[in-house]
Parts: structure tokens; C-alpha cells; sequence
């Protein structure tokens, strides 16, 4: 008996025993039928699949529909924000919410496709109409499309020659327009650098969206540290931030053209009453400093050899003047004159702090509105919701302390009761009573 | 919703589980997708109920679809790799055998699972953080793995040098084919309006009912498989190391494919059968008790994990879309709910299983008849005629794996190709090289 008959009777007596004997299968006709059959079938249903293609919905069709999970379709709106780009999962990702008139629903756009889609500057803008085909993904509380293809992206951009615009107004929204002016106020915000336009006639926002980042980082980097007085001409589209504030928000980075650095003047505080208008930077120490709320900024005293003189400055440039290197350095600070008051946008004390303190005891009301550098032990701490109190003392004498919500959460790590450190801030007299105001967060070290 | 409340809805799931679960074909996500459909998970049951109703109606199932799996041979994905084992002992009288084994092993897996859900939220968001990014590139690596796993064998015994080529090749060759047709099936599925996208959550059912259910059907009814009288005793031929190593194995590809997505319990087994190396019936049956354990219920239960929750699987896609749970009280249920599931399971799955060891032998024909014509109408109800088409031609695939002696598993390229092909990019020029309209 050969090996291959030992093995049938073996097989057999193992899991047939005592059964009616089968027939024989062809397994190789089988095999060679079903590849046939498996291959004619799907040629149909591809063949059916191309009469098939995904349907326009309407996004109230689709919103919160848990059965349409996972259903390829198409939708078309308008799209009513500016695009979201994140990067911070390692999968770079855009978000942008549409509506049709129906209803809203962002779609995404994930990586490798966001990548791609930036760099071919595939990136609505409001107003735009998109026309998409997508995944739905249908959770409790929202739906939401994941963009396919992008070969099934299209976008029906707001069109026409731009308008020039020299100011915004709210029925502007969704047209393109092209402005040109001196860079006032640049700051970064969540959506990206916001900057605040003088075109002479009045001031226009513009707001550099952070997926432009991802397509220049260079022009970005340029833009979010621009100098104050710096000529832009920026093309985009207006969009209402929080439907009422119109702002005009470039597409590509080709529509922001950097046209050439500020001129500014080299003066004397003593100079600055004939300088009007112009854009000036000088060498000075802050005196006087006073907050005024309804202004969200400081207003002060500039000193410097050759006389005094008004100034202003928000909280935003403030904040980033280190109170200690103020204390011992002077200051240089750019800035426009305008309606006499010199307007400071940028201040940087020249040299660091040269480790020198003022006895607690000796900070009076003399010293108010001056800045100060002092040291001792945090007798206590208070958080009074928007704002912080605390006390130092040293020596016997001792020195209230005062600083906004905003500065407090970022050095309650350091101001705590028992620590000794070193703080700087401006002197200001509160009901009869002697304290400092650390106006930023470095003015608190250890 | 009070204690009593998930007790009674886990209850109530437990119950449509068994109810349905050990009935060839009747897949627990069917039973879910035509309650979806009908409206009853929404009219019916509580919203804050339905995350537990689903719960007891998953461990139910994890537990008791082990019974058509032994006595009819119909397998879901996961339990492709069951079939030769439990098909010896069903033919040799032991199918309880095998089902009391495969319940060992879910049970032991629902202490493990219960004993690391705590443990979970610590773990899952640091896991998620690092391996997020690297979806596609274990995807990739486990196809390849599967593949390489069948590489060229059987072909030393034919006459000639050609005969043992194609020998050798024909198995790796009909995976290959089995799942680039698969992988085309789905991504025509998927991005199409094929099958309704009215009722897309359910589109997936045809495909798997062709893939897995129907070849089993045809091939029980060609291979005329003896079945004979059963033994029903609480027996089980086996011991400690071999149900620890089953446990252990189980529990590790378990936990692999309820963590990432799309890795389905079959290729977790694959992989951490490997790893482990596992031999021996009896502890194959074990671990596969605990692998689908933990991939069908572990993969719900992260739904329940109070900031760190991950959506992972079918069920956990339709419960989230309801009824996201959100609270810590909320957890704990669902530890407690697991662990009663699990022992109302175990008990009413043995019961069951004895109950259809006594008449399986008599009518095994006529159920494997009555379980095609059941996932035909399964597939209409929730599809339409067209579902049915295409589940016809899922089956011709899924038998093809049959004929060429591969892995069933192959035919989850319908999932793992179009995803690959959108995760890299290539959803457009796939479907234009299709002639799908973009």
C-alpha cells in the first residue's frame, strides 16, 4: 500500500468512520470556476458602481442620520469660516464648516490629502462655494464629512477683480477686495497674525490665517514679527469675525506683498512735538506709568535728558517689557506721534538688569508710577478671581503687591507663601496704601 | 439611569443575544443594524440604556455564536482559524467539548478584560498618542505578515518542476487574488451610492454575510460532512498550561484588535499565535475564546472610558452616533455589566450548546439550507436586491478562499485595501483608474 493509501485510510477511519462514502470533488475545477465567477461578478458590480456614484445630499439629510454613518455622498455649500489647520496629533489636519442652505457640517481634510491640498492651495476661503465628496461620520452631538479625494474637491472661489478698499464696512463680506496701508498693531492670535492696516483714510484689519503658515513658513515667520510702519498691500476675501467685524484674509501667500520697511526717524523727546505723524525711535525711561481700563493700555511719562512727554502703549507691548531690565536700563521704544502723544509699539530696555533692588521700606509714594525692582518673602498670597494680591517682606518692613488674573496663573508656581523672590513692576499708590503692580509675568524670578 | 436600569437593559441584551447569536448567520451587528433600522434602538430603548443594552447583547454573542460556529460550521472573520479544530471534535462526537473550551477561554477573558478596564485610561491615551501616526505602517505590516506566513508550501510531493511550482504558489497566489478582489468589492462599496448610503451603517453586512457565512453554507452542503451523536458531558480534555497559554495568546491578539482599527480578532490571533507559539488544539480553542472575547467586547468597552474613549469597531460606531457614555458612574456600570453579562452567558451558552448537540446530527443539511436562505433575506431586509448582488459575489470570493485552501481572513482586504488606498492618498486615482465618476 503506498504512503498516499496509508494516509486515505488513516484520514478516513479518523473522521469518517461509519459514514455513507462521499464523492469525489474536483477541487481544481472548483477553483479554477469560482476565480471565473468571482472575476465576472465583480466586473458587474464595478460596471454597476460607475452608474452609481455617490448623491448629493442635503446636509439636514445627513446631520445626526446615525443610519447614514460612514456613507459616501456629496455636499455643496458655502463655506462660512475660516479653514482650521492643526498639525499637533502628527497628522496634519484642515476643518472647515459648510452650509447649504440646509444646515452646517465641517468637513476635514486629513493627511496625505491636507498636505496636498496646501500645497496646491486647495484651501476655501468664506464665501466660497465647495462642492465635495466625503465620508459622513455621524456622533452624538455632531456630524461631520471627511473629504475623499481631492480630485472630488472643488472649489467655486468668490471671483472677479479685486476691489480696492482703503476702509470695511460689514456689507463688504465675501468679496475680494485689495488693500495697501502701513502695518499699525501686529499681533498673533488663535487663527493667526492680525494686523491692524492704516490706509489714511482709516484702519483695516487683516488677518493672515495660520494655514498660510504651512504654505510659506518664512513669509509667516516675517509677518507675525513685523515691525510696526511696515507697507503691506494684502489681496483677500472680507470675512465678518463673529459676524460683525469685517477683516480681509489673503488666500495664498501671494497675496500678502511685503512693500518695504518704515521710514523712522531717529529723535530726542525733546524733538517730538515737530514730528507729528512720523514714526520715530528714541532712547527713554518709563516714569508715570498709570493703567487706564477703558483703553486696555498704559498711558505714561517718557523721560529722557532732554525733556518728558506723553506716551501711550498697550498692554500687549507692555507685557513684554521685563520690568527688571527696565528698572536698571533705559528703554528703546518705536513708536508714531500722533495727536502729540508719542504712540509706542515696540520697547525693549538696552541692557539686562543689573541685579540692584530697592528696600521694601524705602518704596513710598514718591516712587509712583516708576518702576522697581524689589525683594523679600511672600508673607501671603490671594487670588481674588480676576485679580491677585499678595505681600512681601523684608527687613521688617513689608510691601503689597498687586497683579492681574493673567499674570498671577503664570507665577503662582513661584509666588507662594514662605518663597523668596525677587519682583519688578510700577508703583501705584491704592487707597492711601503703597504697592507694586507686576504688569507681566517676568516680573516675577526666584 | 439607576443600577437597576443598566442591570435590566444589560439583561435585556443578554437575552436578544442568546436569542439570536446561535443561529447560523445571525451576527450580533445584524441584530443591532436591524433594530437601528426598524427604529426600535431608538423608540424602545432609553438612549442612556442603549450603550448597556448593546453591552449585554455583545458578551451574549462572544459567547454563544461559539455554538454555530462548532455545530454549523459558520464563521464570522474572527473565527476563521477555528474551523478545523472544532470540525474534529463535531466529527468525532466532542462539539461541546469544543464549545465548553471556547467558553473557558471567554471567560477568562471577561476577568482579564473587567480586571484592566481600570487601568485603561492610563494606558489607552498614551498608546493612541504614540501609535496614532502609525496606523497605515501596521496595517501595511500585517497584510504582508499574513502573507508571508502562507509563503510557498505543499510542493515537494508533485512529479515535476512546473506541477510543484504552481503547487507551491497556488495558495499565496489565491490570498493574493482573494484579497485585492475583496479589497476591489469594498472600495466600489464604499464609494459608491451602490448599495443605499441611506442606509450606508449596514452596507458592510452584505459583504460579510458573502464573505463568511454563505461559502461555509455551500461547502458544508458539498463536502456532506458526518456528524454524528454528540457527548453533552461537562468534560474537557485539557490542562492548566494549556489553557493559560490559550489565555494568554487569546488575550494578547484580543486586546491587538480591539486597540487598533480595522485588525479584526482573526489577525489578532494570527499575530499573537505567533508571538506565543501556540500548538495544540485545546489551547487554540481556549485562546480563540479569549481573542474575540476581547476584541468584540474590549473594543465596545473603551467607548466607556471617561476622557480617554476610543470608537472602535461597528457597535461602538452606532452606539456612539445614539449615546456616547460620559461619566465615571457610567465606567463602573459597565465593569459590573460585563461581569454579569459574562456569567448569564456562560451559563445560558452551555445550556444551548447541549440543547443543539441532540439535534444537530438529524437536521445538519436542512439548517445549512435554512441558514442561506436566512442571510439572503438578511441581506435584503437591510440592503435591498442590490445588497443581495453583491453579497453573491462577496460569497464567490469568500468560496474562492475555500477552493484555494487560504485564509478566510483575506477577504477583510474589503475593509484593509480601500482604507490603505485612502490613507495614502489615492481614493481619487483609484477611482478614476475605476471609472467611478471622479
Amino acid at each position: 500500500m503506498s504512503a498516499e493509501d496509508r494516509l486515505r485510510v488513516l484520514l478516513e477511519d479518523l473522521y469518517s468512520r461509519g459514514a455513507k462514502p462521499r464523492r469525489k470533488v474536483n477541487l481544481k475545477l472548483l477553483a479554477a470556476v469560482s476565480v471565473i465567477l468571482s472575476v465576472a461578478g465583480l466586473a458587474v458590480i464595478v460596471a454597476l458602481g460607475q452608474a452609481a456614484q455617490a448623491p448629493l445630499v442635503r446636509i439636514s439629510d445627513v446631520y445626526g442620520n446615525f443610519l447614514m454613518n460612514y456613507a459616501t455622498v456629496r455636499v455643496r455649500g458655502k463655506v462660512t469660516s475660516i479653514p482650521y489647520v492643526d498639525n499637533s496629533t502628527g497628522r496634519l489636519l484642515i476643518r472647515f464648516p459648510v452650509d447649504d442652505g440646509t444646515g452646517s457640517m465641517l468637513l476635514y481634510i486629513y493627511s496625505p490629502l491636507s498636505a496636498e491640498a496646501l500645497r496646491r492651495g486647495l484651501i476655501p476661503l468664506p464665501g466660497d462655494v465647495v462642492d465635495a465628496e466625503v465620508q459622513v461620520r455621524v456622533r452624538e452631538t455632531f456630524t461631520y464629512g471627511i473629504v475623499q479625494a481631492l480630485s472630488a474637491f472643488r472649489i467655486e472661489r468668490v471671483g472677479g477683480e479685486p476691489i480696492p478698499v482703503k476702509t470695511l464696512k460689514p456689507g463688504m463680506a465675501e468679496t475680494l477686495v485689495v488693500v495697501e496701508g502701513e502695518a499699525a498693531r501686529i499681533r498673533e492670535v488663535g487663527s493667526g497674525v492680525l494686523i491692524d492696516l492704516d490706509t489714511g483714510a482709516g484702519t483695516v484689519e487683516v488677518l493672515v490665517p495660520k494655514f498660510i503658515s504651512f504654505m510659506d513658513r518664512r513669509l509667516y515667520g516675517e509677518l507675525a514679527s513685523l515691525q510696526p510702519g511696515a507697507r503691506l498691500r494684502v489681496t483677500g476675501v472680507v470675512y465678518l469675525y463673529k459676524g460683525s467685524s469685517p477683516e480681509v484674509v489673503p488666500r495664498r501667500p501671494g497675496d500678502v506683498e511685503v512693500l518695504g520697511a518704515p521710514r523712522v526717524v531717529e529723535a530726542t523727546v525733546s524733538q517730538l512735538p515737530g514730528l507729528e505723524g512720523e514714526r520715530v525711535r528714541l532712547t527713554v525711561r518709563f516714569a508715570g506709568i498709570e493703567y487706564v481700563k477703558e483703553e486696555r493700555g498704559y498711558r505714561l511719562l517718557v523721560v529722557d535728558s532732554t525733556g518728558r512727554a506723553e506716551a501711550r502703549v498697550s498692554r500687549e507691548v507692555m507685557e513684554r517689557v521685563d520690568p527688571f531690565d527696565a528698572f536698571s536700563s533705559p528703554i528703546l521704544v518705536e513708536g508714531r506721534v500722533s495727536g502729540g502723544v508719542l504712540v509706542i509699539e515696540s520697547a525693549k530696555p538696552l541692557g539686562r538688569w543689573n541685579g540692584s533692588t530697592v528696600p521694601l521700606g524705602e518704596v513710598t509714594a514718591a516712587w509712583k508710577g516708576r518702576i522697581v525692582a524689589v525683594e523679600g518673602e511672600v508673607v501671603s498670597v490671594r487670588s481674588l478671581g480676576s485679580v491677585a494680591v499678595a505681600t512681601l517682606r523684608s527687613g521688617g518692613a513689608e510691601l503689597r503687591l498687586f497683579m492681574p488674573g493673567s499674570v498671577y496663573s503664570g507665577v503662582k508656581d513661584k509666588l507662594v507663601e514662605g518663597a523668596r523672590v525677587k519682583v519688578a513692576g510700577y508703583v501705584d499708590v491704592y487707597k492711601g496704601q503703597v504697592e507694586v503692580v507686576v504688569y507681566t509675568p517676568l516680573g516675577v524670578r526666584q | 439611569m439607576g443600577p437597576l436600569g443598566v442591570v435590566l437593559w444589560t439583561m435585556f441584551g443578554v437575552a436578544v443575544g442568546l436569542g439570536f447569536s446561535w443561529m447560523p448567520g445571525f451576527h450580533v451587528y445584524n441584530v443591532i443594524a436591524l433594530l437601528a433600522v426598524t427604529g426600535g434602538a431608538i423608540t424602545f430603548i432609553p438612549q442612556e440604556a442603549f450603550p448597556f443594552f448593546v453591552l449585554g447583547a455583545l458578551v451574549s454573542f462572544a459567547y454563544s455564536s461559539v455554538i454555530s460556529t462548532v455545530y454549523f460550521s459558520v464563521a464570522d472573520d474572527t473565527m476563521i482559524f477555528m474551523l478545523f479544530p472544532t470540525q474534529r471534535y463535531l466529527v468525532t462526537g466532542r462539539g461541546h467539548e469544543a464549545v465548553l473550551m471556547t467558553l473557558l477561554g471567554a471567560l477568562a477573558g471577561s476577568v482579564i478584560l473587567a480586571a484592566s478596564m481600570p487601568v485603561m485610561p492610563l494606558i489607552l491615551p498614551f498608546l493612541r498618542d504614540i501609535l496614532n501616526q502609525f496606523i497605515t505602517v501596521f496595517l501595511s505590516a500585517l497584510v504582508v505578515f499574513m502573507f508571508m506566513s502562507e509563503w510557498l508550501k505543499m510542493g515537494e510531493r508533485e512529479e515535476n518542476r512546473l506541477k510543484r511550482f504552481l503547487k507551491a504558489w497556488s495558495q499565496i497566489l489565491g490570498g493574493l487574488f482573494v484579497f485585492l478582489a475583496s479589497g476591489l468589492l469594498g472600495f466600489v462599496v464604499l464609494n459608491t451610492d451602490l448599495l443605499p448610503t441611506t442606509v450606508a451603517y449596514v452596507r458592510l453586512t452584505p459583504l460579510f454575510l458573502g464573505f463568511f457565512g454563505l461559502p461555509w453554507v455551500l461547502v458544508n452542503l458539498l463536502s456532506g460532512l458526518p456528524v454524528g451523536e454528540q457527548d453533552t458531558s461537562d468534560e474537557v480534555g485539557t490542562d492548566w498550561r494549556g489553557l493559560l497559554s490559550g489565555v494568554f495568546g487569546g488575550a494578547l491578539g484580543g486586546y491587538m484588535a480591539a486597540f487598533f482599527p480595522l485588525i479584526t480578532g482573526g489577525m489578532g490571533a494570527l499575530v499573537a499565535g505567533h508571538i506565543t507559539s501556540q500548538r495544540g488544539d485545546d489551547t487554540f480553542m481556549v485562546s480563540q475564546g479569549a481573542n474575540r472575547f476581547i476584541y468584540y467586547v474590549g473594543a465596545f468597552l473603551f467607548l466607556f472610558l471617561p476622557a480617554a474613549s476610543l470608537t472602535r469597531g461597528s457597535a461602538a460606531w452606532l452606539v456612539s452616533s445614539i449615546y456616547q457614555p460620559k461619566t465615571y458612574q457610567e465606567y463602573v456600570y459597565s465593569i459590573g455589566a460585563l461581569l454579569l453579562a459574562s456569567g448569564v452567558s456562560f451559563i445560558g451558552t452551555l445550556a444551548l450548546s447541549k440543547l443543539v448537540a441532540r439535534i444537530v446530527g438529524r437536521w445538519f443539511k436542512q439548517i445549512s439550507l435554512a441558514v442561506a436562505a436566512l442571510l439572503v433575506a438578511i441581506a435584503w431586509a437591510l440592503t435591498g436586491p442590490m445588497g443581495v448582488a453583491v453579497m453573491l459575489v462577496a460569497a464567490l470570493i469568500g468560496t474562492t478562499s475555500v477552493f484555494f485552501n487560504t485564509r478566510r481572513s483575506y477577504c477583510l482586504g474589503v475593509l484593509i485595501l480601500p482604507v490603505l488606498i485612502s490613507m495614502t492618498g489615492y481614493t481619487g486615482v483609484a477611482m478614476k483608474l475605476l471609472g467611478l465618476g471622479v
